[in-house]
């Protein structure tokens, strides 16, 4: 399995050894864990360069806070991300560029600004969504929501096997977004933890994640700081960070090849230790027992 | 007859199979390197001395003969593998009998032709013989090395570096590789290898000196020739940089 985020002549190529990093960069004021911390450009500009100095692979830009809230219509998203990503981009000519948004109007639109992934957090809510982001011949992060309506939390929602569920819509998205015209190399899949699901279907979600993996297609996992881990341990928002990096372990022991954070550093090391346990990357330097 | 010379420190962090993403011991390692390509260049064939593994709990070959291997890209064309327990008396049997191989090896009877390069397996082979000792000092000079601190480490290491030929060969410790210029080497005398021998194997065992064994049976391979080889050493380097001392040295 190979895969290709970035758009650039010389952008990487990753196989299924990858762990990437995705950076979340909130252009929002209201996201539930920074709380506007990134609103002002000044702040959303020195984020993207602490992220990239703390190892981050990619940046993953959003102008919507998933959950209910304010209303964003089109021409404010637009407002919030195009300029932005323009900016990054001139920046950092060479970082992959990721706009979480479940609009066509704005993938084409940050696609035409320097964007290489559109990552549709809302499992394909718009359909013109991928027919864009074919012909930009970008990549396309394709999540699984269980049919939830965009911004909306679940309530009782229940099925008989999240991880089928989860299967069996994003091989549908996949299909669909190849009869679109994206490139299958540039395609990515995520279970998207907590959308469409109550703390237990996330958990079976990282549990059996390996039968994800076994798909085929790049995996993405959105653990950071989630309810599931804050419910699983009786913590709130800010006090999650164990729980996440635990989770980050198991699911890239378990396969995944993009995880999308808040705390860069952090998953970085953890990332990299998982990989060097796995035989995937070589230890910095190791002289303990051998001088 | 034996007539180069590399001594190179018996560190695992030298084998291939240690690797990591940064090199610990970069210098060391590019300079070894060049050492023994040039002993190879030079000679006609190879020979190697190393010790047995200290703590050995494998079934592979000791660590200083893998090192040679790597080095020098083959098989060597002899080689000594001494317990590295083993007494003077023994050391110095051990490299007497390998001078005498060398120089059978060197004689047209045996079928070598000087110059050659090649050959396999004792007696084979040109006439001058490079010869590759694996060996280290002391593992006891910090409070951090493998064998913690000793403070008897700073002398026995002293008195194998003075036989070396180098009672300029002093440096701080803990300190990186250092190497020794040119003119630094001009005063520096000729191998005794009568004061390796006479290396403590008791105190050498407790301070972890690993490379005393090897180093007596580079002075057997010396002592007793005639005529007796006359080594110098030509390029050196010296440090502890993990409290066991380490010293890369080319002599003809």
């Amino acid at each position: 399995m190979r895969f290709r985020l970035g758009r650039g002549a010389t952008a990487a190529d990753h196989d299924a050894t990858a762990r990437l990093v995705m950076a979340i960069v909130n252009r929002t004021t209201d996201s539930f864990y920074d709380k506007g911390a990134t609103w002002e450009d000044p702040a959303a500009y020195a984020r993207v360069r602490q992220v990239v100095a703390e190892g981050a692979d990619l940046v993953d830009i959003g102008g919507i806070k998933a959950a209910p809230g304010e209303e964003v219509p089109v021409e404010e998203e637009l407002r919030r991300v195009v300029p932005f990503v323009e900016g990054i981009r001139a920046e950092f000519p060479d970082l992959v560029i990721s706009v979480d948004t479940y609009r066509a109007v704005v993938a084409d639109a940050v696609l035409n600004a320097g964007a290489d992934v559109i990552n549709d957090a809302w499992g394909g809510w718009d359909p013109e969504l991928p027919g864009v982001v074919g012909a930009h011949g970008a990549a396309l992060v394709l999540t699984h929501t269980g049919g939830q309506v965009v911004r909306t939390r679940p309530h009782r929602i229940e099925y008989d096997d999240i991880v089928a569920s989860v299967a069996e819509s994003l091989l549908w998205q996949v299909d669909r977004a190849m009869s679109a015209g994206v490139e299958r190399e540039r395609l990515v899949i995520d279970p998207a933890h907590d959308f469409g699901k109550n703390t237990w279907h996330s958990l079976e979600c990282t549990r059996r994640l390996d039968e994800l993996v076994a798909l085929g297609w790049p995996v993405l996992v959105s653990l950071s700081n989630k309810d599931f881990v804050g419910e699983s341990l009786g913590r709130e928002v800010g006090e999650r960070l164990p729980g996440t990096l635990a989770t980050t372990a198991i699911s890239a022991w378990k396969g995944a090849h993009i995880y999308r954070v808040h705390e860069v550093r952090e998953t970085r090391d953890v990332l990299d230790m998982v990989s060097v346990i796995a035989g995937d990357l070589l230890p910095l330097r190791a002289t303990r027992g051998l001088a | 007859m034996i007539r180069r010379l590399v001594i190179v420190p018996g560190t695992p962090l030298l084998l291939s199979s240690y690797a990591t993403r940064t090199d610990p011991i970069r210098d060391l390692r590019t300079r070894a390197r060049a050492l023994v390509d040039s002993l190879v260049a030079e000679a006609d064939r190879c020979a190697v001395v190393a010790a047995t593994d200290l703590d050995a709990r494998h079934s592979g070959a000791p660590v200083g003969v893998r090192i040679a291997e790597e080095l020098l890209g083959r098989a060597p064309d002899d080689q000594v593998v001494v317990p590295w327990d083993s007494t003077p008396d023994v050391c110095r049997a051990l490299g007497s009998q390998l001078a005498s191989r060398c120089d059978a090896a060197g004689e047209p009877s045996h079928g070598g032709r000087p110059g050659s390069g090649a050959g396999s397996g004792a007696g084979s082979g040109g006439g001058s013989t490079g010869l590759l000792v694996i060996a280290d000092g002391c593992a006891t000079r910090t409070e951090k090395a493998p064998g913690h601190f000793d403070a008897r480490a700073a002398g026995m290491d002293a008195d194998w570096l003075r036989a070396l030929g180098g009672t300029e060969f002093r440096c701080l410790s803990p300190a990186p590789m250092q190497s020794y210029q040119p003119t630094d080497l001009e005063s520096v005398g000729r191998i005794d290898p009568q004061a390796l021998l006479d290396l403590d194997p008791e105190v050498a065992g407790e301070l972890l000196f690993q490379g005393r064994a090897p180093l007596q049976v580079l002075a057997g391979a010396i002592e007793g020739r005639a005529p007796r080889p006359q080594f110098t050493a030509t390029d050196v380097m010296v440090g502890d940089p993990f409290g066991v001392r380490y010293v890369l040295l080319a002599a003809r």
